[in-house]
């Protein structure tokens, strides 16, 4: 199982250019698709999900032209949006069979795939009650349930754990995680860490262009030696905070610690330290926006 | 990067593509010479093909009907309480106003506005039916689901007509008691009923143009009023098509529509009516049901142009919803 997309190029009516000569190929297991607002990862989304047209280019999923075999597609992948509708006046259980029903599940089949996915979203508990009575971390994890119906090949989330807390993000980071034996799992998001933690391979998005597709291994080698952190006083936190290239800032007990990725240290007392995806990110950000 | 596609497929194969390969199975094809073949294998190889190719449109019907009947018990499940809400609550005060008022006082007339208040609920009803959709997040999770797109609108508004031809035939069973006469009143289901799903159609379409659900049922009941009152005079070519008998006999010579609406537009009067004289003239020759069939052969027609182009509508700004 792979997905590869060729030239893709989607202009919108408005002349808004969301993609442009993208080139890509995605193997099996868990692959991180960051960048930032505006930089064309839903819009790849919602091209591989077939809901909207790509202006330019050619996709394939598991070696079928996705507009030569849009129906094929559709029952190879299943989707979680950024926004993730569901109808308020159903179950949850309702609501599966539903669209287990709409993905041509029947009977006892379509009964038991979906108290196994109650079961693995942990929701088996509450699969009687209301969808508008669930939490917005309930209603992420029947999202994540309806993309596994029909055990899709191909998976694609947006966002997933915005807005989630920290035990609701571990337990979905976790799920994502096995979802990716064996299939393809695309994860969308802006919080770096999720990926660094569970992606094999990942790509930067921005304005539309791919800057970078590879291991976080190697996204991460290339601000090796180039992430410093040092110690200031909150004196300098104004100074320090417009710069593009710092990381963070935080308070410990020695003052106030600047995290900074810079190709020469940027104060005597700042010492090299490991980097991290997040370093790596702003890193490539920074570089990207220089030469635009 | 000079990628190229690889020539390996999906295994799980889609019903239509079983279907397809089913029908260039049972295909004539270039065969070894036919004198080696005795009738009875060539009968068995037919045989073959023509039930694979029977048993394959049978399963692609079976996969069909089943998210059909999903669709159809969902949207029932959604949209039957308020349909009923407004179809009866407001049939017994807007038929009790209009009989009260005598403004019905030929029982071709009670009936006939069946016509008006089922056009009415069919607006309210489709006019939120993609907009609710859109704005509550959940067509990006359909449209997202291995159906077509067309059968999510034509089974939702199949759904909202079969249920006004239910509670539109206890509607007119009801109150046509009231009636002194009620010859071919049972035509008059059928007519409402085709009519509403052309109107529903008709404002789905509108509604994809408009941003807001209300905006749509606005403009659809002003197109809608104005067909109703001044282009009736059409005949056959109008969606509110009336059959019935004008009135029995010793009731003839009544007022038969709505006087000051059609005083309005003396000259497009006169011109419909000399179109409507004319085209029942003609067809009035052929048979005395052709301007009936030819008028629902143009609602037909409406229907399928109006789906078609909403169909290709929503292919081409599919950016509409996201």
């Amino acid at each position: 199982m792979d997905v590869i997309c060729q030239g893709l190029t989607k202009i919108y009516p408005d002349g808004k250019e969301a993609l442009l000569d993208l080139d890509l190929h995605i193997q099996e297991g868990l692959f991180g698709l960051l960048g930032p607002n505006g930089a064309g990862k839903t819009t790849l989304m919602e091209i591989l999900t077939l809901l909207l047209e790509p202006t330019r280019g050619q996709v394939w999923i598991d070696g079928c032209d996705i507009r030569k075999h849009p129906d094929q597609i559709r029952s190879q992948v299943g989707y979680l949006p950024q926004f993730f509708g569901f109808f308020p006046e159903l179950k949850a259980v309702e609501f599966l069979e539903y669209l287990g029903g709409l993905r041509g599940l029947r009977g006892r089949e379509l009964k038991r795939h979906v108290n196994e996915l109650l079961a693995q979203v942990r929701l088996g508990g509450v699969a009687h009650k209301r969808l508008k009575t669930f939490s917005g971390g309930m209603l992420r994890r029947v999202g994540i349930a309806q993309a596994l119906l029909g055990h899709p090949k191909l998976i694609i989330v947006d966002e997933p754990t915005a807005g989630l807390d920290p035990e609701e993000r571990v337990h979905f980071r976790n799920l994502l995680f096995e979802l990716g034996q064996g299939r393809v799992v695309i994860l969308s998001t802006h919080i770096v860490k999720d990926v660094e933690e569970t992606c094999n391979q990942l790509a930067l998005l921005h304005e539309g262009r791919l800057r970078f597709q590879g291991s976080p291994t190697a996204f991460i080698r290339a601000v090796q030696g180039k992430t410093w952190e040092f110690f200031g006083s909150h004196d300098e936190v104004e100074h320090f905070a417009s710069r593009p290239n710092l990381v963070s800032i935080c308070e410990k007990m020695n003052g106030i610690c600047f995290r900074v990725v810079s190709p020469t240290p940027p104060r005597d007392n700042a010492r090299p330290v490991m980097p991290n995806l997040e370093d790596a990110y702003v890193h490539f950000l920074e570089t990207v926006r220089q030469a635009a | 990067m000079g990628l190229e596609p690889p020539e390996r497929r999906i295994q799980n194969r889609t019903v239509m593509e079983i279907m397809m390969d089913g029908i260039q199975h049972a295909a004539e094809k270039p065969y070894a010479p036919a004198a080696r073949e005795g009738r009875f294998r060539r009968f068995r190889r037919r045989w073959n093909n023509t039930s694979r190719l029977i048993q394959n449109g049978v399963q692609a019907a079976w996969w069909e009907a089943g998210y059909w009947i999903k669709l159809f018990l969902y949207t029932t499940r959604r949209i039957l309480h308020v349909e009923v809400a407004l179809s009866l609550a407001g049939a017994f005060v807007f038929f009790g106003w209009v009989v009260s008022r005598n403004l019905a006082d030929n029982p071709r007339d009670l009936l006939y506005y069946c016509y008006l208040y089922f056009s009415v609920v069919t607006i309210l009803l489709t006019m939120s039916l993609l907009p609710r959709e859109r704005d509550e997040d959940t067509l990006e999770i359909l449209w997202s689901q291995p159906i077509r797109r067309s059968s999510l609108i034509v089974i939702q508004l199949l759904t909202i007509t079969f249920w006004q031809w239910v509670l539109c035939t206890a509607v007119v069973f009801f109150f046509s008691q009231y009636a002194a006469y009620t010859e071919g009143r049972w035509w008059i289901v059928p007519l409402v009923v085709t009519s509403s799903f052309a109107i529903g159609a008709v404002t789905v379409l509108i509604s994809t143009f408009t941003r807001h659900s209300m905006a749509a049922g606005l403009v659809a009941l002003l197109i809608f009023g104005i067909h109703f009152y001044w282009l009736q005079q059409l005949g056959p070519v109008q969606i509110f098509y009336h059959t019935l008998p004008a009135a029995p006999p010793a009731l003839r010579g009544g007022p038969p529509r709505p006087e000051t609406a059609v005083s309005l537009l003396s000259i497009h009067t006169l011109i419909f009516s000399t179109v409507s004289s004319a085209l029942s003239y003609v067809f009035g020759k052929i048979s005395p049901c052709m301007p009936l069939i030819l008028n629902r052969f143009f609602v037909l027609a409406l229907v399928g142009f109006v789906l078609d182009y909403l169909f290709r509508r929503l292919r081409r700004t599919a950016e509409w919803f996201t």
